[in-house]
C-alpha cells in the first residue's frame, strides 16, 4: 500500500488508500429448511489523489491495485476543486470493534437457524420460516501522503429471521434481526419478536380511517426517522435544499427530543475507529433537546459550509466516497415510562411495527406516507389484532413540534438505530372503505 | 477461458456445479448544484461457484482468482453438508449450450469521451441552474457498466456474455424557503449511449413541475379512481404483479399455489402481463440469465387468466413446469435468484378520453418515485397528482403515495390505454440485497377503481 502511496506521490500532491477486506460465511434456512451455506471473500482497493487542486479517484476490486494510479490521475481533469489537506496522524478512540463471541462455526450458524425455523414452526403448520445467520469479519485500512496510517478489525454477528403464513389472499409476513459486535441474547430475542407478532396478528380486525394515537415501535420507527437524517445530512445542506440550512442553533421540535450519531458504542453495528477519510469516530448531537446542534458532515462539505468534519464520510460497498452517511443513530426521548405502562395507557390507538412504501416520498417536505405493512390495533391497552390495508400519513416535522405523547423506558436495537418505542398522538390514518 | 472453466466444473463429485467469472469497468459522474462531485473510473473482477449436492446448495464468491480448484472443493464441501441435513434442491432440464453474446451497439459508451460526457450533462446542469430563482440545487447522476460475464456449468453449457447497462437521472431541486419540491427524468439502456442525448426539453419540463409542485397542495387521503400514467402503470405490473409471479415465493407454499393456480381469473379479459427478455435496448434485455437459459416472453396474465409464472431451473423442477430464464444475480458475489427482467401491460384499446369520462372524483397520477410490495399488499409513490372532478382534469396536487390489495386490486382495472410505452429509469429492483438490478417496465394509461390514497 505503501509504494502505490509513494509512486502517487510523484505525480500528484497527495494521495490516499483505502483499502477493505471482508469475509462472511452465512448459513440460509428458507422455507423451513437448511437451503444453502455461503462463503465469501473480497477485497475494495481504492485510491483518492489531488493533482494541482484537482480530486482524483478510482476503485478496483482484489489485489488489482496497479492500474488504480492511471485511473485516478485520468480523472482529476474533471475532479472537483480540492484545497484541504488530508488528515494527518491523530489520536483514534477506544472503541471495542471485535468479540470472541461472534468468531463462530458453521455448525453452530446452523444449529442457530435450525432453532429458530423449529420454534416458528410450532406456531403453524403452514407457517414458513426462514432465517440467515452469518459472521463477518472486516479488515479497514488507510493510509494517506500526510502520515495518517489507521487499521482495525470489526466482527460482526448478524441474524435475521423471517415468517410467510398465507392463509387464501390473506399473507402475514414478519421479519426481525440484530445486526451485533457481541453474540448476547439476538437469537433469543428475534425468535421472541417473530413469535409474539404472529400471536398478534393472526386475527384481522377492522379499521376506520381518523386520528389515532400511535406507537411506533422501533423497527417502525426508522421511516419517520429517515426526514430528520436527510435534512440534517450536509450535502442537502450544503447544497441548499435541506430546510435546516440555516436553522443551526434553532429550537424546532419539542424539548423532549435529542438525536445523536454516535460511531464510538462498542460492539455498535456501525461504529468503528476512523471514517473512510481519516476522521477519528465521534458522537455528534444532531438535535439536542429540541434544537438543530450539528450537521452531519464529511470533509468536503464540512469546508463548502465553513465547519469541520464530523466523521461522517463513510463509503459506500464498492469504496466510493459520496454524500455523508450515518454511524449508529441513537433516538432520545426525556421523560420514559415502563413499555407496559406506555401501552395500557392507549384508549384506542395503532402500533406500528413495519411500513412498506415510506421510503418512496419527499425527506425534505417531512410527509412520510406508507401502507402499514404490520400493525395492530390498541383498545383501553389491549392489543385487539392486526390492521391492513391501511395507511398512515405523518408529518414528522410537526409530529415532533408538538404530537410526542411518550416514549418507553426500554430502548432496542433496529439495525443501525437505537431507539423507544414512540408515542404520537392523532396521527392520520386512511382505511378502506 | 473455456475449457479452463469447463474442465474445472466437470467430473466433480457433485451433481450440480456452475462457475461465473466476471470482468466489469464502470465510470460514472454525479453532479450536486454546479459542482461536478466525482467521475469514478472503477474496475471489478470476480467469480463465484455453485455446487449441488444431495439436494444442498453450496455458494462461494471471491476477487481471487486464484486456486479454483480449491475453491471448487470449498463449495462442495458446503453442498455436501447441507445435502447431508437433508436439501431437496434440484433442477429442470435444460438445453446445454455454447454461445458468445456481443452487446447490439447502438451507440457505444466506451467511444464516446470522458470530456464529451461530462460536458453534455453539464448542458442539462446549466438548463435547471440558470431556470430561475426558485430551482436552487440540481442533482445529476450517470453511469455506464460494461461486463464480460463467463457462464460453465457441469452440463456442458458455456457463454459469454457481453453486457451493457447503463442509466442516469437529471433532478432539479426547487425551493420557497419552508418546502422542497423535486422534478426529475430519466434514462436507460443496454445498448445505446444515445438515449442520454438531447433530453433538453425533458429537463426544462422536470423544472417546471418542480416549481409547480411547490404550491401545490397535498392529496387528501381516501378511495379514489386512479388513472395512472404508462411509467406508473410499469411500477404496477412491476409492484403489484411482477414480485407474486416470481415463483420462488410460490414453490413451496402449497397455500399459494392454491392461490396462484394457472387458469384462475385475475382481472378483466382486456389485461394482459408478460415479462420479456427479448426487447433489445430495455435495462431489462438478457440473452441467457445467470443459470445459462435462454430468455423468453413470458405470458404471467392473458385475457384476464392467469397462464404463467418467473421461474429459475429449481423453481421450475418443484413445481414441474418450464424453466423461463429468469434466475438473475446482481453480480459475481451473489447466487442467481428469481428476478424480473421487462415487465410489461399488453396494450388495451381505451383513449385517455375514455378514461376520463364520468370519472366524478378521481387522480390522474403521473411518475414514479418507486414502490414496494409484500406479496399482498403494494404501494408506489407518484411524482405528481392531477384531481380529476367531473371528468375533467383540475388542479396539481403532491405527496400522493398509492396503496393496495394485488389481488383486489387486479380486477378492478377496468381500462387499459392504446398508448403502450417502452420506459426505461434510472434506479433498479431490489430483493434478497441484490440491489439495484437492471429491470424495465413498459405499459398503457390505466384506470383503476377504489385504489387507496394515503394522506390527511
Amino acid at each position: 500500500m505503501q509504494d502505490l502511496i509513494a509512486k502517487a506521490k510523484q505525480q500528484a500532491q497527495q494521495a490516499e488508500l483505502y483499502q477493505i477486506t471482508v469475509t462472511e460465511t452465512p448459513v440460509r434456512y428458507e422455507n423451513n429448511k437448511l437451503k444453502g451455506i455461503d462463503a465469501s471473500s473480497r477485497q475494495i482497493n481504492a485510491l483518492r489523489i489531488v493533482k494541482d487542486g484537482k480530486l482524483g479517484f478510482a476503485t478496483s476490486t482484489g489485489d488489482n491495485l496497479q492500474p488504480l494510479l492511471d485511473m485516478a490521475l485520468a480523472t482529476t481533469q474533471f475532479g472537483r476543486d480540492w484545497d484541504l489537506p488530508l488528515p494527518g496522524p491523530a489520536a483514534l478512540p477506544q472503541v471495542q470493534l471485535t468479540h470472541p463471541s461472534t468468531v463462530l462455526d458453521t455448525d453452530t450458524l446452523v444449529e442457530m437457524g435450525e432453532k429458530l425455523v423449529r420454534r416458528l414452526g410450532q406456531c403453524h403448520p403452514d407457517l414458513l420460516a426462514s432465517a440467515d445467520v452469518s459472521t463477518r469479519q472486516a479488515t479497514t485500512k488507510l493510509i494517506n501522503s500526510q502520515g495518517f496510517a489507521g487499521e482495525y478489525s470489526k466482527s460482526i454477528f448478524s441474524i435475521l429471521g423471517g415468517a410467510e403464513l398465507t392463509e387464501g389472499k390473506n399473507f402475514l409476513s414478519l421479519y426481525a434481526g440484530y445486526f451485533s459486535g457481541k453474540l448476547e441474547d439476538q437469537l433469543e430475542k428475534t425468535i421472541e419478536s417473530l413469535v409474539s407478532n404472529y400471536e398478534h396478528g393472526r386475527t384481522n380486525v377492522p379499521v376506520k380511517s381518523g386520528k389515532y394515537t400511535v406507537i411506533f415501535t422501533p423497527q417502525g420507527l426508522g421511516d419517520i426517522i429517515n426526514p430528520l437524517l436527510e435534512c440534517a445530512n450536509g450535502l442537502a445542506v450544503e447544497k441548499g435544499f435541506s430546510p435546516w440550512k440555516d436553522k443551526l442553533g434553532e429550537k424546532l421540535f419539542a424539548e423532549e427530543i435529542s438525536l445523536f450519531d454516535d460511531a464510538t458504542i462498542s460492539f455498535a453495528p456501525a461504529s468503528c475507529l476512523f471514517d473512510g477519510e481519516g476522521i477519528p469516530a465521534q458522537r455528534t448531537a444532531i438535535i439536542e433537546k429540541g434544537i438543530i446542534n450539528s450537521f452531519i458532515l464529511n470533509m468536503v462539505t464540512a469546508k463548502a459550509l465553513g465547519l469541520k468534519s464530523t466523521g461522517n464520510g463513510f463509503r459506500s460497498k464498492n469504496g466510493e466516497l459520496s454524500a455523508p452517511g450515518n454511524s449508529n443513530v441513537v433516538l432520545e426521548i426525556a421523560g420514559t415510562q415502563p413499555l407496559e405502562q406506555l401501552l395500557g395507557s392507549v384508549k384506542q390507538g395503532i402500533i406500528i411495527d413495519s411500513l412498506m412504501g415510506a421510503w418512496a416520498g419527499n425527506p425534505y417536505s417531512g410527509q412520510v406516507n406508507g401502507n402499514i405493512a404490520l400493525g395492530f390495533l390498541v383498545e383501553d391497552g389491549r392489543i385487539k389484532g392486526r390492521v391492513k390495508d391501511c395507511m398512515v400519513s405523518v408529518n414528522v416535522f410537526e409530529a415532533f413540534r408538538h404530537q410526542i405523547e411518550g416514549a418507553s423506558a426500554e430502548k432496542e436495537w433496529a439495525w443501525n438505530m437505537l431507539a423507544p418505542h414512540l408515542k404520537l398522538s392523532d396521527i392520520s390514518i386512511s382505511a378502506k372503505g | 477461458m473455456k475449457e479452463m472453466l469447463l474442465a474445472l466444473v466437470s467430473n466433480k463429485v457433485a451433481d450440480y456445479l456452475e462457475i461465473r467469472v466476471e470482468e466489469s469497468t464502470i465510470s460514472s459522474l454525479r453532479f450536486r448544484g454546479p459542482v461536478l462531485e466525482a467521475v469514478n473510473s472503477s474496475m471489478q473482477h470476480g467469480g463465484c461457484i455453485r455446487a449441488l449436492v444431495n439436494g444442498g446448495w453450496g455458494f462461494i464468491t471471491f476477487n481471487d482468482l486464484n486456486n479454483l480448484e480449491e475453491k471448487v472443493a470449498r463449495a462442495i464441501h458446503q453442498a455436501q453438508l447441507v445435502g447431508a441435513a437433508g436439501g431437496n434442491g434440484r433442477l429442470a432440464p435444460v438445453p446445454v449450450v455454447q454461445d458468445v453474446v456481443q452487446v447490439p451497439f447502438l451507440e457505444d459508451p466506451r467511444q464516446v469521451k470522458l470530456a464529451d460526457k461530462v460536458e453534455l450533462f453539464r448542458g442539462y446542469n446549466e438548463i435547471i441552474l440558470s431556470h430561475g430563482k426558485q430551482i436552487v440545487s440540481s442533482s445529476i447522476n450517470y453511469f455506464d457498466k460494461y461486463s464480460k460475464i463467463h457462464f460453465a456449468n457441469s452440463e456442458g453449457t458455456y457463454i459469454l456474455q457481453h453486457k451493457l447497462d447503463l442509466a442516469g437521472g437529471v433532478t432539479a431541486i426547487a425551493s420557497d424557503g419552508s418546502t422542497t419540491q423535486m422534478g426529475r427524468t430519466g434514462f436507460g439502456s443496454s445498448t445505446d449511449f444515445g438515449v442520454a442525448r438531447n433530453l433538453e426539453e425533458k429537463v426544462q419540463q422536470a423544472c417546471g413541475r418542480a416549481i409547480n409542485l411547490l404550491a401545490a397542495p397535498s392529496v387528501r387521503g381516501g378511495e379514489y379512481t386512479v388513472i395512472v400514467d404508462p411509467e406508473l402503470a410499469g411500477i404496477f405490473a412491476h409492484e403489484a404483479f411482477g414480485h407474486l409471479s416470481e415463483s420462488d415465493f410460490v414453490y413451496e407454499n402449497p397455500n399459494l399455489q392454491a392461490v396462484m393456480k394457472l387458469g384462475t381469473k385475475f382481472g378483466g379479459e382486456f389485461l394482459n402481463i408478460f415479462d420479456t427478455g427479448l426487447e433489445i435496448g430495455a435495462r431489462g434485455y438478457l440473452k441467457y440469465d445467470d443459470e445459462g437459459v435462454a430468455t423468453e416472453k413470458t405470458h404471467l396474465i392473458k385475457d384476464g387468466i392467469l397462464v404463467g409464472r418467473l421461474h429459475t431451473r429449481e423453481t421450475a423442477a418443484k413445481l414441474g413446469e418450464r424453466p423461463t430464464g429468469n434466475a438473475r444475480a446482481l453480480d459475481y458475489t451473489f447466487a442467481p435468484i428469481c428476478r424480473m427482467r421487462n415487465t410489461c401491460i399488453g396494450q388495451g384499446e381505451a383513449s385517455f378520453e375514455d378514461m376520463l369520462k364520468g370519472v366524478k372524483l378521481g387522480v390522474y397520477t403521473k411518475g414514479s418515485y418507486g414502490g414496494e410490495t409484500n406479496g399482498e399488499m403494494f404501494t408506489f409513490s407518484a411524482d405528481e397528482g392531477y384531481m380529476i372532478r367531473d371528468g375533467q382534469l383540475a388542479e396539481l396536487v403532491r405527496d400522493v403515495n398509492l396503496t393496495g390489495n394485488v389481488f383486489t386490486t387486479l380486477g378492478n382495472i377496468d381500462m387499459i390505454g392504446k398508448d403502450f410505452m417502452p420506459h426505461e429509469s434510472p434506479g433498479g429492483c431490489g430483493k434478497g440485497g441484490q440491489v439495484p438490478l437492471p429491470t424495465s417496465e413498459w405499459a398503457p394509461h390505466m384506470r383503476i377503481q377504489n385504489v387507496l390514497i394515503g394522506g390527511k
